[in-house]
């Protein structure tokens, strides 16, 4: 019986690594993507503040208004 | 559009904040974009140093960023105004029903609240109440079935018959369309044709329309071959 929970606790471990591991993989994809996101030519290049809390400030200061633009990286 | 000089120009004018949802665990503010009232991608607002929106896009131009913009600072400028003058209430009725701040039941009773409006404002106010008057007619159908355009269009040719006519854009479009397709359904060349005109005065010289106006134009071909022919012709 030992012998029987052992291996069924070690099949839900095995699992449980494996979900980890996906999982794990899934969020470095996302990562990925929105790096890539935040390197294309109009983002790096256009002035774009990306801290929300940074533009509220910096907009409180200059007495400019924001202009909030909002896009996705982890899909198209 | 975002990487021309035209753009940078405007972006030296404003903060310009992009935030990107990622998905990432742990991202900052991963639900910014409902909390400033966008449902989609790219959804565009000015804000306020609060966080607050104060303006929404109608046209996504760097002319029409502007314009949003513009209309954010008078926002600002008119909300904070103890006393308005009529146009200034108009304006600020107007802004705070693009933005959602208010239903269109409370925009129509301010608009018709107006204490001695001149003839410009009289006219603005017009245009507003027959604005939300379409907007108002469209919700709640179902656009997608035949017979509700129809429905709708025939309400619109109605409206359009006693002398009321949108002039503003957001009301335009819909109004003329759905009269196509009452006047389609009609078989009347002669209506067809005049919404058709109407729409492109409207939006007949933007790039994006042209193939619209092309469907549209093979619709009203099809209409004038099915059409019967003029009684008393060809003597």
């Amino acid at each position: 019986m030992r012998v029987a929970l052992a291996s069924g606790l070690a099949a839900i471990l095995a699992a449980a690594s494996a979900g980890t591991a996906a999982a794990q993989d899934a969020q470095d994809a996302l990562k990925k993507k929105y790096e890539e996101k935040i390197a294309e030519p109009w983002v790096a290049h256009g002035g774009w503040r990306l801290d929300y809390e940074k533009a509220l400030e910096e907009a409180g200061k200059s007495g400019k208004l924001i202009f909030a633009y909002f896009s996705r990286s982890y899909a198209p | 559009m975002l990487s021309t000089d035209e753009f940078k120009a405007f972006a030296a004018e404003v903060v310009p904040f992009l935030h990107v949802t990622s998905r990432v665990e742990g991202e900052h503010h991963p639900n910014l974009l409902e909390e400033k009232g966008g449902r989609g991608f790219p959804h565009v607002v000015a804000l306020d140093a609060k966080g607050d929106v104060v303006a929404t896009l109608q046209e996504r131009t760097v002319e029409g960023f502007r314009k949003m913009m513009k209309g954010a600072g008078d926002f600002a400028a008119l909300s904070g105004k103890e006393k308005r003058t009529p146009a200034e209430e108009m304006r600020l009725v107007r802004l705070l029903h693009d933005m959602d701040r208010i239903e269109a039941d409370e925009a129509r009773a301010r608009a018709n609240a107006l204490v001695e409006p001149d003839e410009a404002v009289k006219k603005d106010r017009d245009d507003f109440l027959v604005m939300l008057d379409v907007v108002g007619e469209l919700e709640g159908k179902n656009l997608r079935e035949p017979a509700a355009r129809v429905e709708v269009g025939k309400t619109f040719h109605d409206w359009w018959k006693a002398g009321r006519e949108p002039k503003d854009e957001a009301a335009v479009q819909p109004f003329f369309i759905l009269m196509l397709d009452y006047a389609e359904a009609e078989k009347d060349v002669a209506l067809f044709e005049k919404a058709l005109g109407k729409l492109r005065e409207a939006f007949g010289s933007r790039p994006e329309t042209e193939r619209f106006f092309k469907n549209q134009e093979g619709r009203l071909a099809k209409l004038k071959e099915a059409a019967p022919p003029e009684p008393g012709g060809g003597k």
